[in-house]
């Protein structure tokens, strides 16, 4: 699915997007980098409460296809701008982690590649 | 006993977040301006330039305490500081040891990770990636710095992230920590600060500095008999009048 759409039927506030859009399978919800960085499938939607500009340093490092901040937990500027030279689309939701992870499975988004 | 200034929480360039002014001559003259008399150098998870800036420090008076700033596989920063580099050297193989290898773009995305002389020459590149998390929990790595004689502090516990109030939602008050980092310039809940002074671990200040500019702004101040790492120690365990507040 394309992940404009997952936003739309989300109901995600992006705080970035990219002028091209993507495809999306896959997902994953994890608020520790380091294993988000090792155990993340590529391609993978991210959603987690961390904000730390870090978080955009391994989502591209991971090659993931985009970060969802849940809870309402908005990033620094600094972590938007990092965004944009990563490549890396933003959203914000104010659903926590599980809520948006059910409702990303919901719509066909699995966790691992089949 | 006089009062001495302490910031003992100075990122260098080997850090990969560290501002490429962060160079042991720069730093060291920076902290003398900022009035200083004592600092530790903590890179994350690494010691590599600690030698380099004992050694840029030799002759002005400026003490330089070897150290290191941990992050535990809780993704937790905690400070080691040690009595001599060899000490900071051993910890820092044990941690880096459960790191990953950099690959080519991770300079890019993390910052160059650089091994400098006491001039600022480049000497080489550190390969493991430093900005992950080890894989040593909190309480392992109070023991292993504490294992070298070192001082074990958990980093900034106030701040929203890395820290143990961020990962963990509150301070364990039954870990032997020597002291505990604030940090007067972040931002922090209302009273959080207040309460974990409560806890009764001495209480450090220090700046995280990843730039010239921000040397000093936090800092320790010491009651001792002089500027070094004996006497640190001795001042967090109030030894004989001695003791530490932060400003």
């Amino acid at each position: 699915m394309k992940l404009s759409k997952i936003a739309e039927q989300l109901e995600l506030s992006a705080l970035w997007f990219p002028r091209e859009d993507r495809e999306v399978s896959l997902g994953y919800a994890s608020d520790m980098l380091s294993d988000v960085l090792v155990r993340a499938p590529r391609g993978a939607l991210l959603a987690t409460l961390q904000t730390h500009l870090n978080v955009i340093a391994v989502a591209a490092q991971a090659g993931l296809s985009g970060v969802i901040f849940t809870n309402n937990k908005h990033p620094e500027d600094r972590v938007i701008e990092r965004a944009e030279i990563e490549d890396i689309p933003l959203y914000v939701t104010p659903s926590n982690t599980f809520e948006i992870a059910g409702r990303l499975f919901a719509i066909g988004v699995r966790g691992r590649a089949s | 006993m006089k009062t001495y200034q302490a910031d003992l929480h100075i990122h260098s360039k080997l850090s990969p977040c560290g501002s490429w002014d962060m160079t042991p001559h720069r730093v060291v003259e920076r902290a003398k301006t900022a009035g200083l008399d004592l600092i530790a150098i903590c890179d994350h998870n690494a010691a590599g330039n600690v030698g380099a800036f004992m050694e840029a420090a030799e002759g002005t008076g400026l003490v330089v305490i070897a150290g290191m700033e941990i992050t535990t596989s809780e993704e937790i920063h905690v400070v080691g500081l040690f009595p001599d580099r060899e000490s900071a050297r051993d910890v820092a193989n044990s941690v880096q040891s459960t790191l990953p290898i950099t690959d080519a773009r991770y300079a890019s995305r993390f910052g160059e990770q650089v091994l400098m002389d006491p001039a600022g020459n480049i000497l080489g590149y550190e390969k493991h990636a430093l900005a992950m998390a080890t894989t040593f929990t909190l309480e392992e790595t109070v023991s292993l710095i504490q294992d070298r004689n070192g001082l074990a502090i958990p980093a900034h516990i106030e701040r929203p992230s890395f820290s143990v109030y961020s990962q963990l939602g509150d301070l364990p008050r039954w870990m032997p920590f020597d002291a505990v980092e604030v940090s007067p310039v972040a931002q922090r809940p209302i009273g959080l600060r207040e309460k974990f002074a409560r806890y009764g671990f001495p209480m450090v200040g220090s700046s995280d500095s990843h730039f010239l500019h921000e040397i000093g702004r936090a800092r320790t101040l010491m009651q001792a008999n002089g500027a070094s790492f004996r006497e640190l120690e001795a001042a967090l365990r109030k030894e004989e009048g001695r003791g530490v507040d932060y400003a």
